[in-house]
């Protein structure tokens, strides 16, 4: 699962969100290191949304102007919950490694 | 509607029109609220570039679908994807015809050639000689992208492809004595080359990755491409020796080289795709459309080698040959059209699955 598609998927796990509400909500979980363009957004919306991983929710009009909310499935937040565990673990073992390093320099 | 909304929806019209018609109004929603809130500016006219780069990439790929996309937007993928792999084993094999000539030419390889003859570019061990040497052997790249790319890994293949292109023309810069004819000449000369890469880099994406093959089968289509690079880069070192020997006339020769050049070859080479797509007419779809993609490029590589309105005997024998190879390839040409077309046409009318 790449970074944004990971993002995605989290800015979706509290409520169904609009694009635009999704890149905001990407870019203040990335602390602004990752703005998704509208270009990226759908084409990661798109193969999110074959994957079965994302589905639309509503369609709001705002402004005179249509959005679209898309929300997480039950397969979205599995998927999630199994990429969220599996960078858990390698983050705890690369802190791991790390920390015996700085042991063994210490010693 | 305001100018940069305008500007936006035209940019989104790369987009193919049934993805706009489901996604345009939430896109352009979406843009404008980011716009509106200084992701692209206030003052912004113009959507940035990065935004039209984004819808760019995003069109390449819903254009040039892989297996679960559309079946049009399928053939079109698989029609570039496959004039990315056709055009990796043409230049191969002139990477290995460039690299045993190279090392031939500079008495690498073995003492090729007589003492008295003077060939190569620079004294011996300088780093001019080195320069073009390494120009000559980096061609070999394209064997290594070609190899990546059977192999599955298409990021390294299009590094590696873009590096073939490129590396040559760093290590010897081209030089245009006659102006802007001969940079025109050069660019159609470089087209083939450069419409492979395109082909490469845009065909393969996440949606539609090459299929890994075996080691063992990866190596023999790399080896099938690189034989006979190997085996023209001898018949070239024959000719040049009958050339010295001056017992073939000069015309002759010509008329030979002439098909053994790299239009040339290209030329033989889309014949005989084109012979393949016509026995199988049924089935070669896309390598019909990707024959007919590198055909255009071939045929300006072909046109700017000839001089029309040349008096001797020599570049009259090169307009006759080149100008016979640039007409055969247009009747190719033809030929893949419109056997493109119908697959084009059978492809639109099959439902969607």
């Amino acid at each position: 699962m790449t970074e944004p598609a990971f993002l995605v998927l989290t800015a979706l796990v509290d409520e169904p969100r609009h694009g635009y509400g999704i890149a905001q909500e990407v870019e203040r979980l990335s602390d602004g290191r990752l703005q998704l363009k509208i270009g990226t957004l759908y084409g990661v919306l798109d193969r999110l949304a074959a994957d079965a991983l994302v589905e639309p929710d509503r369609e709001e009009v705002w402004q005179g102007r249509l959005r679209r909310y898309y929300r997480l499935t039950d397969e979205g937040a599995k998927a999630l919950e199994e990429e969220a565990v599996r960078l858990a673990d390698n983050a705890r073992r690369a802190v791991e490694r790390l920390r015996l390093r700085q042991a063994g320099g210490l010693a | 509607m305001s100018v940069l909304e305008r500007r936006y929806r035209w940019v989104l019209r790369l987009l193919p029109a049934s993805y706009r018609a489901e996604r345009e109004e939430e896109m352009v929603s979406a843009f404008l609220e980011g716009a509106r809130s200084g992701r692209a500016g206030l003052d912004d006219q113009r959507p940035r570039w990065m935004e039209i780069a984004s819808v760019a990439a995003l069109a390449v790929r819903l254009r040039l679908g892989g297996p679960e996309a559309p079946p049009r937007s399928f053939l079109w993928g698989e029609a570039v994807r496959r004039a990315a792999v056709l055009g990796l084993v043409f230049w191969t094999m002139i990477g290995f015809l460039s690299a045993v000539q190279a090392l031939i030419a500079y008495g690498i390889l073995a003492d090729a050639l007589p003492a008295d003859v003077i060939m190569g570019i620079g004294d011996a061990g300088s780093p001019d000689r080195l320069r073009h040497v390494l120009a000559d052997v980096v061609p070999l790249l394209w064997a290594g992208s070609l190899g990546a790319l059977v192999l599955g890994r298409s990021r390294t293949a299009k590094a590696a492809a873009v590096a073939a292109l490129v590396l040559p023309y760093m290590l010897v810069p081209p030089v245009f004595p006659g102006g802007w004819e001969m940079v025109a000449r050069w660019a159609c000369m470089v087209l083939p080359a450069a419409v492979t890469v395109l082909a490469l880099v845009i065909g393969f994406h996440r949606d539609a990755p090459p299929p890994p093959l075996p080691r063992g089968q990866a190596l023999r289509m790399v080896a099938l491409a690189a034989v006979p690079g190997i085996l023209l880069a001898l018949v070239v070192a024959d000719l040049s020796s009958l050339s010295r020997a001056e017992t073939v006339p000069v015309t002759l020769l010509v008329q030979a080289s002439l098909w053994i050049d790299v239009p040339g070859l290209a030329c033989v080479s889309l014949l005989a795709v084109t012979v393949w797509c016509l026995a199988r007419r049924r089935t070669s779809g896309p390598v019909a459309l990707a024959a007919a993609i590198l055909t255009m490029p071939a045929v300006l590589s072909r046109a700017a080698t000839l001089h029309p309105g040349a008096a001797d005997s020599i570049t009259e024998t090169i307009n006759l040959v080149g100008g016979l190879q640039a007409a055969l390839l247009l009747a190719g040409g033809i030929t893949l059209a419109v056997l493109s077309t119908q697959a084009l046409r059978t492809a639109a009318n099959a439902p969607l699955t």
